[in-house]
């Protein structure tokens, strides 16, 4: 486990609390990982820099923040790219830069999250794939391949079950199929957040510089922690059903178990091939 | 192996759930020519 600074001060007072922090992703917590000697570009760099398009999808109710980096009308296959709780489409500018040189790459803010501003009610995957594909839709966009972190790895399989001809290849990057997958001292500190704990975090910060609500935080600590402790389960067989292949990966010291992320994978594996419907 | 796999996993040492986020680079590598359907290289010399 990587540690931060923020995280050393939670680790003495909130054992639990600290180690949930640590496996929850935060953009601005990725910022403080030591960049190696040779980095190129600053930590900091946002997705939204350099995109060629921002705006925002009237979809399910809310106001959803995209960017499009690269040109949507290329006969290349676009890659949606979807945050982890507590970020936001600029915190994933790491996976937008390497992509869009040969792709175009759309970043969503998930409800809740970045510039969506207040979450309205709890959070569910479903919810949010749901809403992922809406803004698909109103860029006119019949099917992507994924790309998600954590919560939106869990997304990203939430789509691909819900919406499978949406959905080219999908990558899971540290998420997991199920509740169950998380490892439970992880689910255990999440429990036990509270908003004053991310007080002065660039979790924090990051928050209320892009949110249209920024006093709106304790609402997203509420949220994710509900939807942390509310059980969820694609079974095997609709992670056999999902017609597109599917690129599992995880850090040997993750929150989300190896023996899930194998599983996963696994039933990738023995997914069979089924024609698409066409999608108009 | 020599066709595309239907899935592919990779686990990443000495890496946490917040530090893959700093591992950008080498996930690209990795993930690129998955979505491009590229075929792992078969090197010379076995068959």
């Amino acid at each position: 486990m990587i540690a931060f600074p923020p995280l050393q001060i939670f680790r003495r007072r909130h054992p639990g609390v600290a180690a949930a922090l640590a496996l929850l992703a935060s953009a601005a917590v990725v910022a403080a990982v030591p960049e190696p000697a040779n980095a190129q570009q600053p930590a900091t760099a946002t997705a939204s820099a350099s995109a060629a398009k921002t705006g925002y999808a009237e979809v399910n109710g809310l106001r959803l923040d995209y960017a499009v980096h690269g040109d949507l009308a290329s006969k290349q296959t676009p890659l949606l790219v979807l945050h982890g709780a507590f970020m936001s489409g600029e915190a994933m500018a790491p996976f937008v830069t390497p992509f869009a040189a040969s792709r175009p790459v759309i970043t969503i803010d998930a409800r809740g999250h970045g510039r969506t501003g207040k979450v309205r009610g709890a959070l569910s995957y479903d919810q949010m794939a749901d809403d992922a594909v809406a803004v698909l839709a109103s860029l006119g966009i019949k099917r992507a391949d994924v790309l998600g972190y954590s919560m939106g790895g869990s997304t990203a399989i939430a789509m691909a079950v819900r919406h499978p001809d949406r959905v080219g290849k999908q990558v899971i990057i540290s998420g997991a199929a199920s509740l169950d997958g998380w490892i439970p001292e992880v689910l255990a500190g999440i429990a036990q957040m509270t908003p004053e704990m991310f007080a002065g975090t660039p979790m924090e910060t990051e928050y209320k510089r892009l949110s249209p609500t920024p006093d709106a935080f304790p609402d997203l600590v509420a949220a994710i922690k509900h939807i942390d402790a509310t059980p969820f389960a694609f079974s095997d067989a609709q992670l056999r059903a999902i017609p597109g292949r599917t690129m599992v990966i995880l850090g040997d010291a993750d929150g989300v178990t190896f023996d899930h992320a194998s599983s996963c994978s696994s039933c990738a594996a023995a997914a069979t091939s089924r024609p698409r419907r066409r999608v108009s | 192996m020599t066709a595309a796999p239907k899935a592919r996993l990779s686990i990443l040492p000495a890496t946490s759930h917040i530090g893959v986020m700093a591992e950008a680079p080498t996930i690209a590598a990795q993930v690129i020519p998955f979505l491009d359907d590229a075929t792992p290289p078969m090197p010379a010399g076995f068959f």
